[in-house]
């Protein structure tokens, strides 16, 4: 192949590895973030929540399931006018991390969403009976029992994230699963392929144990 | 609840057998059609699709066979289904890609001949006129894929702007020996991410017709590629070594290259195919 595979893997399996884990951490933790804000939004208004408001349910639910259904890869390419609006650029790594956050919280989203609905309607109303505002309910109670499912559901999205990383690479942002593919998969280097995967192995191994600790340790 | 899984699982039942079903039907079509008729299958990419239907059109008036188009979106498929047999021929890459392919993954795919259709490449960009007007740190935006990756970098090696490591044959960011001025390579998807992304390039190096499809202007390259990059990489129609004799390999390559093909091509996409025979 003329090189030696050894330093293809450090030379670029390294530096792309940084943008990689740079990429999901930053797009898990902003997703989450927006993620939190519309699951409470959506329980507070469904028709059984603490504030029923039909038609705000609705238009949240639609837009979420709208972004939901897009093949990820044109995600990234319907929002670059609007990547570029908010990053000043549509390509390179912190460009990606647009898309990356709008698949991730609208996925995110549904995670919490569904944790938070699994919360013990009996535990609800007899805060309700106790006086406690809508705001110790939601914080108080629901996020508090509901936090291992939801740790639970991230750990999941974080994986999801990594793989959609992959795709990133098409606007430039680098990232391990462009270089499986472009140095690896597409010029016939099985070592530079297959040594990408491993080490994505090796990432997602970590996630899931970590994440399997903190559910444990939050039950 | 036990109901609505039971529905729910049927549903999905249904519709998996509606699937295999209808592709049985297609296969049987396809054995009645073979008594009068016998289909060829070619494999190709998004940018020729046009080419190879008007193609078509020609290939199944001058010959006994119906062609059937298979598309992908993966550059390494369209050699892997040839090989296998689920399709007959492709026509969507270039013979250092060929070689390539043949060589690693011991392939026997062969060129039919060495005439092809050539698209036009070249260094684009909304910011700049003049390759002088490139300053330190500039970006320019190259494909992320081998096979157009190489025949950006040696475009740029071509205008003088960067030299590459000898002996590559699909050379990367990694083999740049010398940056006389600094640039910021970014490997990116040739298409549609060069193109949309161009005013956040400073160049981007990429096939006229991506340009085209994005209404975009293909004449409007700052510079082109090499005349010896555009025999070089122009793409042919390729065949399994048995084929490499075959009757319709021959009427399809002369409906590929013909005359009214190449009209075609210069009406429809003014200044992005060019006939390499």
């Amino acid at each position: 192949m003329g090189h030696n595979d050894l330093e293809l893997l450090t030379e670029i399996v390294i530096p792309e590895l940084g943008k990689t884990l740079y990429m999901v951490a930053l797009s898990t933790l902003l997703s989450t973030i927006l993620g939190f804000g519309l699951a409470i939004l959506l329980v507070i208004t469904d028709e059984n929540g603490l504030s029923p408001n039909r038609l705000f349910y609705q238009a949240l639910d639609t837009i979420i399931n709208i972004v939901r259904s897009f093949p990820f890869i044109i995600l990234i390419v319907a929002l670059i006018p609007f990547t570029r609006l908010i990053v000043g650029t549509s390509i390179g790594f912190n460009a990606a991390i647009v898309p990356l956050v709008i698949a991730g919280s609208s996925f995110i989203t549904r995670i919490i969403e569904s944790s938070l609905k699994e919360v013990d309607n009996g535990l609800i109303e007899a805060a309700k009976s106790f006086g406690a505002s809508n705001f110790q309910i939601i914080f108080k109670i629901m996020i508090t029992e509901a936090i291992p499912s939801i740790v639970s559901g991230i750990t999941f999205a974080i994986i999801l994230l990594l793989g959609a990383t992959a795709m990133a690479g098409a606007v430039g942002a680098g990232g391990l699963g462009m270089v499986a593919i472009t140095y690896g998969y597409q010029v016939f280097n099985d070592t530079v392929m297959y040594g990408t995967v491993i080490v994505l192995i090796i990432i997602v191994q970590i996630i899931q144990t970590t994440g399997n600790l903190l559910y444990r340790k939050l039950s | 609840m036990k109901k609505i899984i039971i529905i729910f699982m049927s549903l999905l039942l249904l519709i998996t057998l509606a699937g295999c079903s209808s592709q049985e039907n297609s296969k049987e079509n396809g054995s009645q059609t073979q008594a009068k008729k016998e289909t060829i299958v070619i494999g190709t990419t998004s940018y020729f699709i046009d080419v190879v239907e008007y193609a078509k059109k020609e290939f199944e008036k001058t010959s006994d066979y119906e062609l059937k188009i298979k598309v992908f979106d993966d550059i390494v498929q369209p050699n892997v289904a040839l090989a296998e047999g689920s399709i007959d021929c492709n026509f969507y890459q270039h013979l250092p890609y060929l070689k390539a392919y043949n060589q690693n993954r011991d392939g026997n795919l062969v060129a039919y001949s060495d005439n092809g259709i050539s698209c036009t490449f070249g260094v684009y960009s909304e910011k700049i006129t003049s390759l002088d007007q490139l300053k330190k740190g500039d970006k320019v935006g190259i494909a992320s894929d081998p096979s157009a990756r190489t025949r950006c970098l040696k475009t740029l090696e071509h205008h003088g702007l960067i030299e590459l490591r000898e002996g590559i044959e699909f050379p990367s960011k990694r083999d740049i020996t010398k940056n006389y001025k600094g640039l910021d390579i970014v490997e990116m998807n040739r298409s549609n991410t060069i193109v949309a992304s161009l005013m956040d390039l400073d160049v981007g190096v990429t096939y006229g017709i991506h340009m085209l499809l994005a209404d975009k202007d293909p004449a409007s390259a700052i510079v082109w590629d090499s005349k010896e990059s555009l025999r070089k990489f122009a793409d042919i129609l390729v065949v399994r070594e048995e084929d490499k004799q075959a009757q319709w390999a021959k009427k399809l390559e002369e409906a590929l290259i013909s005359d009214s093909t190449a009209e075609f091509m210069r009406e429809q996409f003014p200044g992005v195919y060019v006939r390499t025979n």
